[in-house]
């Protein structure tokens, strides 16, 4: 698939992996602000690898490590950064699983969630895992509270929220990890129709707190935020 | 309340171009995708302190002229 980020196109191999969305075409934007060249940059959760890719190329690093759960998505990783002239080190696990022992100075987590009662009605975690509690929060929650061993002196780590979770939760736990938290971005979206259709179980877990839904235009808006965490 | 200036401006900053004019629409503009016009009402909802979310036309219009047709008879356009 051909995929445009920072105005240079990038042909890429999704695989069976989670397939790019605007929260990773958000990530990538607000990533390539923080990254610098020489920064040993880390893409956790990373899919195919577009994320990494794209920071690795557009910020000429010499090399970026990738994990996934998925060992599946070592093939497309690989193609991806050997097709674009880039190095890659990849390891399968689970979160910081991989990575015992090492240090980077930017950690994208690329590691979101939504409300896993919406995430099975949705197209995005379609063969993809989503254990992330009914509020969408706990894989992103671990990730913050781990990443602090993961990071180098003034390391950052950059992260996503999607409104369909407790972004409170999230952001509250980061606050509680790191000395300064700060929203690089935002943006809003339609919630897509099979969500929609789910009238019901949106207002139920809207109710409990475990997701936030914007009303405007008459439809139903979701909201990406990434922050970053230092 | 917006100018007509106002939203034609808002709209082709959305759509990164120079200008638009009342004739520009969906079909005409490569790049206003439903993406963008979710921008475009998002900046619209900023410009009219929250007034624009209520008009749920606006999701439905294609073209600068509707736009401004449902601004107008929502009372949110000022001469």
């Amino acid at each position: 698939m051909k995929l445009t980020y920072a105005n240079a196109d990038f042909e890429v191999d999704a695989g069976s992996a989670f397939v790019p969305t605007d929260t990773s075409r958000l990530l990538i934007e607000c990533a390539l602000k923080e990254v610098a060249e020489s920064d040993r940059v880390l893409d956790l959760g990373c899919g195919s690898g577009v994320v990494g890719l794209v920071i690795a190329q557009l910020k000429k690093l010499p090399l970026v490590w990738l994990s996934d759960i998925h060992e599946d998505s070592r093939a497309p990783v690989e193609f991806n950064f050997r097709s674009a002239g880039q190095c890659c080190e990849f390891k399968a696990g689970n979160l910081f699983e991989p990575w015992n022992g090492q240090r980077f100075d930017v950690i994208v987590d690329d590691v979101s969630g939504v409300s896993e009662p919406l995430a099975k009605h949705s197209r995005w975690f379609q063969g993809v895992p989503c254990a992330s509690g009914v509020d969408g929060a706990e894989l992103v929650v671990r990730v913050i509270e781990s990443a602090p061993r993961f990071l180098n002196p003034g390391g950052r780590l950059i992260f996503p929220t999607i409104s369909l979770s407790n972004v409170s939760r999230i952001v509250e736990t980061a606050r509680a990890h790191f000395g300064s938290v700060t929203s690089l971005g935002s943006v809003q979206w339609p919630l897509p129709q099979e969500l929609t259709s789910h009238r019901e179980l949106l207002e139920s877990l809207e109710a409990k707190g475990a997701i936030t839904l914007t009303r405007k235009f008459g439809m139903l808006l979701g909201r990406t935020e990434i922050f970053l965490a230092r | 309340m917006v100018s007509k200036k106002q939203v034609l401006a808002l709209i082709a900053k959305a759509l990164g171009v120079p200008k638009v004019s009342e004739d520009s629409s969906m079909e005409n503009q490569a790049d206003w995708d439903s993406l963008i016009h979710l921008s475009i009402l998002i900046a619209l909802d900023e410009a009219t302190k929250g007034k624009a979310a209520d008009i749920s036309e606006l999701a439905q219009a294609s073209s600068v002229r509707e736009i401004l047709t449902l601004l107008e008879r929502n009372s949110l356009l000022s001469n």
